[in-house]
């Protein structure tokens, strides 16, 4: 990271770009913010690690009028990134995207209930993190508080970026969405009785739409009260509605970056939602959502050969 | 007067007087004071007439473990909800309800209710009590605290276990980060157009979770939901943190840009809220700040105020 943090610099210096959007490490409580970096010591700030919970393509339409911004991107905000021109909402060639390694992102919920106490410091080695606090130390594997989508992310690497910081050929992932599986294998009795479980617990808060980046409308269906799309209030076939009319706008267009599902703070498991778009899109269209600026959007475009069986 | 009664003992007495809800730590209570979603009223359309459904059923309950912050944040709620004009559905909950508040002996990163004058030993709600060795060290506090047992049949704790509390007390206190925001209410007004609340809200998603989850944030609304045939009147909760919460019907929105949100969250708890009742609208509980998804952590935003305003 300071290699690139000095590129960054005589970047800004020699006033090629305005600033770097990137995310800033926060001690407590565990969740890294997004910083539009514009002085040299903001951009001493900026940082990568597995507590960079959002997704940062969510920041860049906030900043106006601008000639050039540098942008830290992951697998899954490079790929965001690639959707959100596609779609018009900003122009690649105002950005310059420096790819970052990933290890996946935190679920911060599952690590403060793994701990069970006080955190004071939480160190990251290469497998595990290692905590600190009134309960003393316990290491914990990262495969066991990394993001479930994480485990399956269609593609770690950043290969349209400007400038690269891994190396390009490192992940063959086998893409098993194991927690999609584990729904499919239900019958439609406990897939309810599974989903109802979960959306009883939602708020409406709506952070889950808030944080994702191409949730950009200006005003979304479920605020609009005339005409009312879905009624107010705790019902469950209301709550339903939203989350299943949500992810019908986000097929082919999410990410399955999981920024919905770390925001929640209801702990409610959107991935299973947003990961079996993803792992449909792939097994019957062999599509996957924002590989590069020129591909059309999946809804974007029309081949002879579609699967239609779901044409009725 | 603190009594030393047998946990059993203790939880039999309040068993008879309703039914017992435990709070675990680190869950919201406000849903069983200010429910997310409370009926008015629910209709049927019959073949020539409408039809009103009977359908209120409140039962006697035990609000148990409850952390003084929060029992904070009751009270704070009845002083809104209880005055004149007084809302009728709150009190009805509120009467049915008996709060037993535990000493929080188990702060977390988030707390700061020392910072706000407040400690994780206050003796609030009907009952206060402390755990020791299968007894409870049990003060009541109100009138409704005094039907639950005959107080006086019960022994005082000694002078040695009154001190181990007040020992526990002061340990539990250092625990907890303070920091000073004395006087900072009236000088928040002076910074109402500083640019500090776009720097401020900038991660800000503007989700609202930090205000549903607020154990003292009030702010509802008041919606009809038509089904077909039949309909209810409900209050769910609102939060001046989305847009459309102030969204006129004129078109016009007061606070359509992001930091005059985020403002005015600030403002009511830090600013406008105390000028006028002398209280916080805020008891540190950092609940706020356990949820917020970008970590948005208002002990922060208030020092950086501090900052801005002595600039
Ligand atoms: S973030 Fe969670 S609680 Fe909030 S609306 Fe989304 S699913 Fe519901
Ligand atoms: S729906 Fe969730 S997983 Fe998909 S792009 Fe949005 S935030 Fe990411
Ligand atoms: S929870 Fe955080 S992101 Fe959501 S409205 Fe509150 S401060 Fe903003
Ligand atoms: S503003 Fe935050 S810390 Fe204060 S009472 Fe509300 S949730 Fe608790
Ligand atoms: S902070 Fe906002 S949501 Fe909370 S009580 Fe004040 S105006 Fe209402």
């Amino acid at each position: 990271m300071d290699d690139i943090k000095g590129k960054l610099k005589s970047m800004l210096r020699n006033g090629e770009i305005d600033g770097v959007l990137g995310f800033v490490e926060q001690k407590y409580p565990l969740k890294n913010y997004p910083l539009f970096a514009q002085t040299e010591d903001d951009i001493n700030k900026l940082s990568n690690s597995l507590f960079n919970i959002l997704n940062i393509g969510t920041y860049i339409r906030r900043i106006k009028d601008f000639k050039k911004i540098a942008v830290l991107v992951r697998g899954c905000e490079e790929r965001t990134i690639n959707l959100l021109c596609a779609e018009h909402q900003i122009d690649r060639d105002k950005l310059f995207l420096i790819g970052l390694p990933c290890k996946g992102a935190l679920d911060v919920y599952t690590v403060e209930k793994e701990y069970n106490g006080k955190i004071d410091e939480i160190e990251e080695k290469d497998m595990s993190i290692v905590i600190k606090g009134n309960k003393g130390e316990k290491e914990i594997l990262l495969n066991k508080v990394i993001s479930s989508v994480c485990t399956s992310c269609v593609r770690k690497e950043t290969p349209t970026v400007d400038l690269q910081t891994q190396s390009l050929n490192e992940n063959g992932e086998d893409l098993i969405f194991p927690s999609v599986k584990e729904i499919e294998e239900k019958n439609y009795k406990d897939r309810w009785k599974f989903f109802k479980n979960q959306f009883e617990k939602c708020t409406r808060c709506y952070a889950c739409r808030e944080v994702c980046p191409m949730c950009y409308c200006e005003s979304c269906f479920v605020d609009s009260n005339d005409p009312v799309w879905v009624e107010p209030g705790y019902s469950i076939e209301d709550i339903i509605s939203f989350h299943l009319i949500k992810i019908f706008h986000m097929a082919g267009r999410c990410v399955n970056c999981g920024a919905c599902e770390r925001a929640c703070p209801e702990g409610i498991r959107l991935s299973y939602l947003t990961s079996k778009i993803t792992k449909d899109l792939i097994a019957d269209y062999d599509y996957i959502s924002g590989k590069t600026v020129q591909e059309k959007p999946m809804f974007g475009e029309y081949k002879l050969n579609d699967k239609g069986d779901f044409i009725l | 007067m603190m009594k030393k009664i047998k946990k059993e003992d203790f939880l039999d007495y309040l068993k008879n007087w309703g039914k017992i809800v435990e709070i675990e730590e680190g869950i919201d209570v406000k849903d069983l004071f200010l429910p997310k979603e409370e009926i008015y009223l629910v209709f049927h359309k019959k073949k020539d007439s409408v039809e009103q459904d009977e359908f209120r059923n409140i039962e006697r309950k035990v609000v148990f473990n409850i952390p003084p912050c929060y029992a904070k944040s009751i009270e704070l709620l009845d002083f809104n909800f209880l005055r004149e004009p007084l809302d009728s559905f709150y009190k009805e909950r509120r009467d049915s309800i008996l709060v037993v508040v535990k000493a929080c002996r188990n702060p977390h990163n988030f707390c700061f209710c020392t910072s706000l004058g407040n400690s994780p030993f206050d003796r609030k709600g009907d009952i206060f009590i402390f755990e020791k060795d299968g007894y409870y060290f049990a003060e009541p506090l109100t009138d409704r605290a005094k039907e639950v047992l005959a107080w006086d049949k019960y022994e005082d704790v000694s002078q040695d276990e009154f001190k181990e509390v007040e020992l526990e007390k002061q340990k539990v206190e250092k625990e907890i980060e303070k920091f000073d925001i004395v006087n900072l209410d009236k000088k928040l007004y002076s910074v109402f157009n500083d640019k500090i609340w776009k720097e401020l809200s900038f991660r800000c998603v503007n989700c609202g979770a930090c205000t549903f989850h607020c154990p003292v944030c009030y702010c509802f609304d008041i919606q009809d939901v038509d089904r077909t045939n039949w309909g209810y009147r409900e209050r769910v909760w609102d939060s001046c943190m989305f847009s459309i919460y102030s969204y006129e019907t004129s078109g016009h929105n007061p606070r359509a840009e992001r930091h005059a949100r985020m403002r005015n969250r600030i403002m009511h708890k830090f600013a406008y809220y105390p000028v006028s009742y002398k209280e916080y609208q805020c008891v540190g509980c950092g609940k706020c700040v356990e949820v917020c998804p970008t970590g948005f952590d208002i002990r922060e935003a208030l020092l950086r105020l501090k900052e801005v305003v002595n600039e």
